[in-house]
Parts: structure tokens; sequence; C-alpha cells
């Protein structure tokens, strides 16, 4: 038995076109659970479905085979990537053997992936009027570079990079690259 | 006469012996692939023991195939016209992906940067041969049952068919970590205005410990269960090596990155903006851009607090769409952007904020003063 279900779904005008659905997998363990790049996290850090989906970042550059994990109530939609795509809070954005991409975040964050990547937005809230900003991802495997913008600029640990569910690369105003598996 | 052709044959097998520092992974390989040949052999395939036996011959005399990705790894032939339609994740560390058709071939794709990573970084290979050509050849062999696709079911388990190849390249690359610099690395870039300055970055591995990295390219290792690694003096020219780290370099090298312009107003007006330069530069920036980017542009406009709130949201708005229209728009247009595109109000935001964002710090309770950085339009051009 195939592990997710195909979908031939057509794209209608200016929508993404959804590939594959994923449907909902229970937890691992109690207290662990397998984030949408299959890392083994707590179980209250899994994606869950934004309820009012806000544009957090856009797809700026897109190379070879690349698709964005959105989780949704039914699961986990595999819908394929193209330019100018919107990105929200929760999305995990995978490339194949010959895919790359570049995306541009609200607060000017801009984050590269190369071939063999899976990167997991896990939270993204920037409202600097009210103070609140917040930057968290995952690497799941494969190489990243990043460019903070605003939200590594204000003061305290408001921009982080985890590549194992312990390890936090605390980034302030930097440009830096992380490979991970 | 055949001692003579074997003299011949040694002398050049020592001269690309001599000086390689990759022969003992060479060596290596020749047994794997001699290994491989003779069990594929038994199972009567005699196309994969020629491709197999032809791989000995390329690492006895070292050469490179032309489309290689690293020294002596072949092309791994079954992925040029065939990758997997979906990108789902496997999880790569629970070789549970090798009982399955289906998950077999997505980690056979998923596994290969890894490898090529792991094959490609120098050092490697001479760190531990042995274990290296195992995760080459093993890749290899997966690979080829994974090609020949016919080889899953149970009865056909005495030729050792995709689980089999796939546990054993699972059980090597695992074997294979203890030697490699680090899966988890990470390093710092220069800025992109002075290639002598890096920023800050801190680690926080598993155990509280911090790791502070501030100069061009420093770097961080991280043990599989998120400890700090040993430390590792990390060149330019790993950099250069490594096909998956440069490319992410040079993709972010060459975005175009993000732009803020703050063009200041004189008081109570939502013409001409003061800041000449600003202008200057915002216009030379959208000439810059071409309409088959995604180009995205943000505007919020701004007032000082003086007078009443709804004024001065509604002079904020005014000063919006004023730089909108007789900067932005025109000069986009003379680029060839359409009136459809710069209508596209999820690409082109506009937003009057009144004086409820102040640029300058005045203290809550301060009496209201007309402030010239407080009257302003933010132009962030993505």
């Amino acid at each position: 038995m195939t592990p997710w279900m195909k979908t031939a779904l057509t794209a209608a005008a200016g929508m993404a076109a959804v590939v594959a659905t994923t449907p909902v997998q229970a937890a691992a363990t109690d207290e662990t659970a397998l984030s949408l790049c299959k890392v083994k996290i707590s179980a209250d850090e899994v994606a869950k479905p934004s309820r009012r989906p806000t544009t957090v970042g856009f797809i700026k550059r897109v190379d070879g085979q690349v698709a964005i994990l959105r989780p949704t109530r039914d699961g986990v939609d595999e819908l394929k990537d193209e330019v100018g795509m919107d990105l929200y809070a929760f999305d995990a954005v995978v490339t194949g053997s010959n895919g790359g991409f570049d995306a541009i975040f609200t607060d000017n964050s801009t984050v590269s992936g190369v071939a063999d990547t899976c990167l997991e937005i896990s939270k993204y809230v920037y409202k600097p009027a009210e103070k609140k900003v917040e930057f968290r991802m995952r690497l799941g495997r494969g190489v990243v570079s990043v460019a903070a913008g605003s939200v590594a600029k204000i003061p305290g640990d408001s921009m982080s990079v985890k590549v194992r569910n312990d390890t936090n690369l605390a980034v302030t105003g930097t440009r830096i690259v992380i490979r991970a598996k | 006469m055949r001692e003579a052709a074997l003299v011949d044959v040694r002398a050049e097998a020592k001269a690309h012996k001599d000086g390689d520092p990759l022969w003992a992974f060479r060596k290596a390989l020749i047994c794997e692939y001699v290994q491989g040949a003779k069990e594929e052999l038994t199972e009567l395939d005699w196309n994969t023991a020629e491709q197999f036996l032809e791989f000995v011959r390329m690492a006895a005399l070292n050469e490179r195939p032309a489309n290689g990705i690293s020294p002596l790894v072949p092309v791994f032939d079954h992925l040029d016209d065939d990758e997997p339609a979906s990108l789902e994740p496997v999880d790569l560390n629970n070789p549970g992906y090798c009982e399955t058709l289906s998950t077999s071939d997505l980690a056979l794709s998923q596994q290969r940067g890894g490898l090529v990573e792991a094959l490609g970084f120098p050092g490697s290979l001479q760190r531990a041969p042995d274990w290296y050509a195992q995760v080459q050849v093993t890749y290899h062999r997966w690979a080829r049952e994974d090609l020949e696709g016919h080889q899953f079911q149970e009865d056909d388990s005495r030729f050792g068919g995709i689980p089999f190849h796939c546990t054993r390249f699972h059980n090597a690359l695992e074997g294979s970590k203890e030697f490699a610099v680090k899966d988890n690395l990470i390093f710092l870039l220069p800025e992109l205005d002075d290639p002598n300055r890096a920023g800050r970055l801190e680690v926080r591995d598993a155990n509280g410990n911090v790791v502070v990295l501030d100069k061009v390219l420093a770097a961080a290792q991280l043990n599989a269960d998120g400890t700090e690694g040993e430390r590792v003096d990390f060149f330019a020219e790993d950099l250069a090596a490594s096909a998956s780290l440069a490319s992410a370099v040079d993709r972010t090298n060459n975005l175009p990155l993000p732009k803020v312009f703050t063009l200041l107003f004189d008081y109570n007006t939502r013409e001409a903006p003061l800041e000449e330069d600003q202008l200057k530069a915002l216009r030379a920036e959208l000439s810059t851009r071409n309409p088959e980017e995604p180009l995205r542009i943000a505007m919020t406009g701004h007032a000082d607090c003086v007078g009443p709130r709804w004024y001065n949201t509604i002079i904020s708005e005014d000063r919006v769409k004023n730089v909108f229209e007789t900067v932005i728009k025109p000069t986009l247009l003379q680029k060839g952007f359409t009136e459809d595109t710069l209508s596209d109000d999820k690409r082109f935001k506009l937003a009057g904020l009144g004086e409820s964002v102040p640029a300058s710090n005045r203290d809550k309770g301060q009496s209201c003063e007309a402030s010239d950085p407080d009257r302003r339009v933010v132009v962030v051009v993505q």
C-alpha cells in the first residue's frame, strides 16, 4: 500500500496544484512525533494547519523539482512549487535531487535551499510595531543558506534554526550556511 | 611476453598508485565491485556483472566518469529519467524504508544527497576508505535492483533483492558516519558589503553548551544526538569541494536582496518626498528589476502626531498612493511591467498607518511635536 494517496486535481487559475495528499499520521509515541521533514520532535511541536493562513513569505526562485508540504485538516498536501507562490507558517519546502529554491520572508530574511533539502517553517510571527517577532525553522536534511532580516535584529532570541530536536542556532544579523541530515 | 605485459601493467598501476591519496579508497572499491560482480554472476545477471567489472577497471586505472559526481563515483543511471513523482520525505534514520518498494524508491532518491556529500567531502575517503567504498557500492547495487525492479518478491530473496541491498547500504552509511565530517555543520559567510566581516552565531547544543561563531567561515559541528562535535577548521577549499555547500553560497550570493527605502515628507504635505537621494536610489533599484521575476513591494505611509488621528491616517494613505503613482508605477511600466500586474494587491501592498508607528522614540505621555522622521513612506522592495 502506498503511504500517500495520489489525487489528480487540476489547479484553478492562480492556485497551486495539489499533487499528493498524505493522510494524518499517528504520533510516533506519546512524547514524540514525526515532523513534515520526518524529524523526530516533541508531539506538541508538530505542524498544525493554520486556521487563517497568513502569508509569511514567498518563493522568489525555483529550479528543478521542488514541492511545498502544507498541513491541512485532512493531512498534508504536497503542492508543486512555483515562482511567486506564497509561503505560510508551518509549510515545509522540499527539493529533489536537481532542485533548489530561494524564499523571501516578510521581514526580509532570505533562505536558499539546494538539492535534497527539507526545511520546515516551525513558527513565524512578524509584528514589529507590537515588538512580537519570532522566526523558527527546522532543517530536516540538506543545506540551506540563511541571510537574517529584521527579525534577527530585534534584541533577544527571536530567530533560530533547529537542526536536531535539541540544537538551536540563534541567528543575529548574519549570513550562514547550515547542513543537516 | 606475458611477463613483459605484466611489467607494463604493474608499472601503470604503480604510477596511478603513487602520490594518489585516494589509492586506499580505490583499492577498497575494487574489492567491493569484484565481490558484487561475483554475486551477480551467481544470479546469472551478466549485464550487471559486466558493469561492475567495468568499474573495477576504472578504479584500477583511476578513470573518472565524465559526469561522475566525485572521484570514481559512477553515474546513478536509475534516476536519470525516473525521479519519484512525489517528494514526500522518508524517515532516513529508520531502515524500515527498505521494506516496501514505494519507500525504498523515495529513500533511494533522498539518500543520494547525503551520499554525494559524504563521498565528495575532502578527507572522508582518506579517513575511512573501506567504509566509503562499501557505501558507494551498496548504494550502486541497491540502485541496480531498483532499476530492474523485479526482485521484491519473497521467493526472490535468495538473489539479494532490494531490501537486502538497501539494508546493507543503510548499515554502511551509518558505520561511515563516525569518520565523516559531521552532517550537522554550520558556518558563517562574509557579509555582502565586506568580505572580511561576518555576523555572529550562537550555537546551543543539547547539553546547553554555547559555541560562538563570529569570523568568516568559522564553523561548528554537531553530533547526531545534538551535542557539540569536534572543533573543525573549515577552509574555502572545503567549501569549493562540496557541491551542495558551494551551491547554497552561490544561491544566496546571486539572490536579488530585499531593499528598504525611507522617503521623508514636509510637514502637512502629500507630494514630493524631501529626500532626493533615497528617491534616486529607489528608482535605480526598480530599474534593475524585470517583469519575469515575482517582484513584491510593500509600502507603508506614516504621519507625525500633530493633528487629529483620522486626518493623519488619511494623509499617510495619500503619501503612499502618491509615491506609488508618481514614482513606482511609471518606473516599472517603463521596465515592461503591465497595469494588471501593478494592480495585484497581493504583490503590491499599500497601507496608511497614520501616526500609529512613529520612527522617533517618543516616550509615552510625552507631548506631541512635529517630527521629521515620522512623516515618511517606507518602501520594501522584495
